[in-house]
């Protein structure tokens, strides 16, 4: 699971994608959201899967990315396991084609965590931020935003911090049965979110202390303008997106079991 | 038995080499206090005491034990150490259940814990606060709650993490007492950057200077923290005492400067003058 979440992490490159207004990256794993969520057959999926493998290597982050798609291989197994399963106890599960149509919503997952890993990877918290402000989100829910996301790993270090203090006192996290151990927990979660409250608290005093919300009309340091390659960006995408939905009316997708068994020869 | 601390070295999952080959022994009953700069390894160090970081390389014995083939809870039985800041580990709804909880997690009985809890509120004044919350508490009463949750399992060796952080003079004189009133029965070992509370303790410490992950020097007080180069590696400047007396020899005044606090300050001042007159 950390490694999923880490996989969504900010990393700071020097790429094409990372220079892409926030805006543009946004409508893009949205766009690849729409695209995944309209088609259910195996071929169009893995073709939205595989397209992005580019993406993520002109982002230069093509490690991490193949990172987090391994991170999310618990829940894609889990997706194949309960529907699997499920469609056995209805009494459909007849052929290998419904195998394939299985497969395909795992697919489909995986291509909403790819577009989404990519997005996250190459766009700064602050500049997502600055993104949803231009676009006329509330300037309080985009500081809450930000504010969540900066401040997560001084929590985790914190947990660390705790948990090596009661360590310190003879706790032992991981002994006993599930319940037991859940509940030595306890004194590590208490000081942790008693401090988040403070911190909080001590926080607002000192933003209000330097005339936040003074204003209503808030400008901004960094105002994000669209550039030509922006533009480009933006079109290739609603591009992909007609071609999708066209795709889908329109065209008839075969599967990919029997293309698989030719070439094989069985 | 000792802890000794064999050539140890540590590099932070995240590459960061903490420490960079320390050595160091600390004796039954000893008083030890490490110093220097953030950064320079110290907490890393008192981690690697009770098995909560083990060594990349080198190794830590507690009493002869190899901290990487016992438990933390197994360790911290001999070695017990209280963080620097009490906002991350109080969290019992009262002050008695909060010194307690380790006694618990030890699995001492309830007349034991009993008695043991008694004491740990009487030895640090805080009999008057028993049920009161300890999220409730100052900064320095829950500094002095930290400390008694640890004490009062009686650790062979007692490790204090930054302890005057954040405490008025009041509040730091109280600990001293607290601390010197220890001494002799049990090992304490003490991280501070506070070089003025270092200087006005009897019996005076031992003094490691850490920096750059690395003991510097080691030796007695009154040598090491009235040494002006040693210091100043270790992000420290020397003691107001010794830097008047200091001040006066370069003046030309034959007067003593191996002096840290003002009792002996005023003998070698007035044997200086005894002899001038």
């Amino acid at each position: 699971m950390s490694s999923l979440l880490e996989g969504l992490a900010f990393q700071k490159r020097d790429s094409l994608l990372h220079k892409l207004d926030p805006r543009v990256k946004l409508f893009y794993a949205l766009a690849v959201m729409v695209m995944a969520g309209v088609h259910n057959k195996m071929l169009p999926l893995l073709v939205m899967l595989l397209a992005q493998a580019p993406l993520a290597a002109l982002g230069k982050i093509v490690r991490l990315w193949a990172r987090t798609l391994k991170a999310s291989l618990p829940l894609v197994l889990l997706i194949i396991g309960t529907n699997l399963f499920f469609t056995w106890l209805r009494g459909s599960l007849t052929d290998l084609y419904i195998v394939e149509d299985i497969l395909a919503l795992a697919v489909r997952f995986l291509v909403f965590v790819a577009s989404f890993s990519i997005f996250t990877l190459t766009t700064s918290p602050d500049d997502l931020s600055l993104a949803l402000e231009q676009m006329g989100v509330p300037y309080s829910f985009c500081f809450m935003f930000r504010a969540a996301l900066r401040f997560t790993p001084v929590m985790v270090r914190e947990a660390r911090t705790t948990m090596d203090a009661q360590r310190a006192r003879g706790l032992e996290l991981d002994k006993g049965g599930p319940i037991a151990r859940a509940r030595r927990y306890i004194p590590i979660l208490i000081p942790l979110i008693v401090n988040a409250i403070t911190r909080a608290w001590s926080m607002a005093e000192a933003m209000e202390s330097r005339a936040w919300g003074a204003s209503r009309k808030r400008t901004s340091l960094y105002v994000l303008r669209l550039r030509g390659r922006d533009y480009l960006a933006f079109s290739a995408v609603l591009f992909s997106l007609i071609m999708a939905f066209y795709a889908k009316f329109y065209l008839k997708f075969p599967y990919i079991i029997p293309i698989i068994r030719s070439a094989l020869g069985i | 038995m000792p802890i000794e601390v064999q050539y140890v070295w540590y590099t932070y999952p995240s590459g960061i080499e903490a420490l960079k080959g320390i050595s160091l022994t600390v004796e039954d009953r000893d008083f030890l206090v490490i110093m220097g700069p953030n950064g320079a390894g110290k907490t890393t160090l008192l981690k690697t005491l009770n098995g909560l970081i083990k060594p990349t390389k080198g190794r830590v014995l507690v009493d002869g034990v190899d901290t990487r083939h016992a438990t933390v809870a197994e360790l911290s039985r001999k070695v017990g150490l209280v963080f620097q800041n009490p906002d991350h580990q109080l969290f019992c709804s009262t002050v008695e259940e909060e010194i307690a909880f380790a006694l618990r997690n030890f699995g001492f009985n309830e007349e034991e814990i009993k008695e043991r809890v008694e004491w740990a509120l009487e030895t640090l004044g805080l009999e008057e606060y028993r049920d009161v919350s300890p999220l409730m508490l100052s900064g320095g009463e829950k500094k002095r709650v930290a400390l008694a949750s640890v004490l009062v399992w009686d650790p062979k060796y007692l490790v204090l993490d930054e302890p005057t952080l954040g405490q008025d003079y009041a509040q730091k004189e109280k600990l001293r007492e607290i601390i010197c009133g220890l001494l002799g029965q049990r090992a304490v070992i003490i991280v501070t950057h506070d070089i003025e509370f270092v200087v006005d303790f009897r019996p005076r410490p031992r003094v490691a200077l850490m920096a750059d992950g690395r003991i510097i020097a080691e030796g007695k007080a009154e040598e090491v923290l009235t040494d002006p180069e040693l210091l100043s590696r270790a992000s420290l400047v020397r003691p107001q005492v010794p830097e008047v007396l200091f001040n006066l020899r370069e003046k030309g005044l034959p007067v003593r400067t191996d002096v840290l606090d003002l009792v002996e300050a005023r003998d070698a001042i007035i044997s200086l003058a005894r002899g001038l007159a």
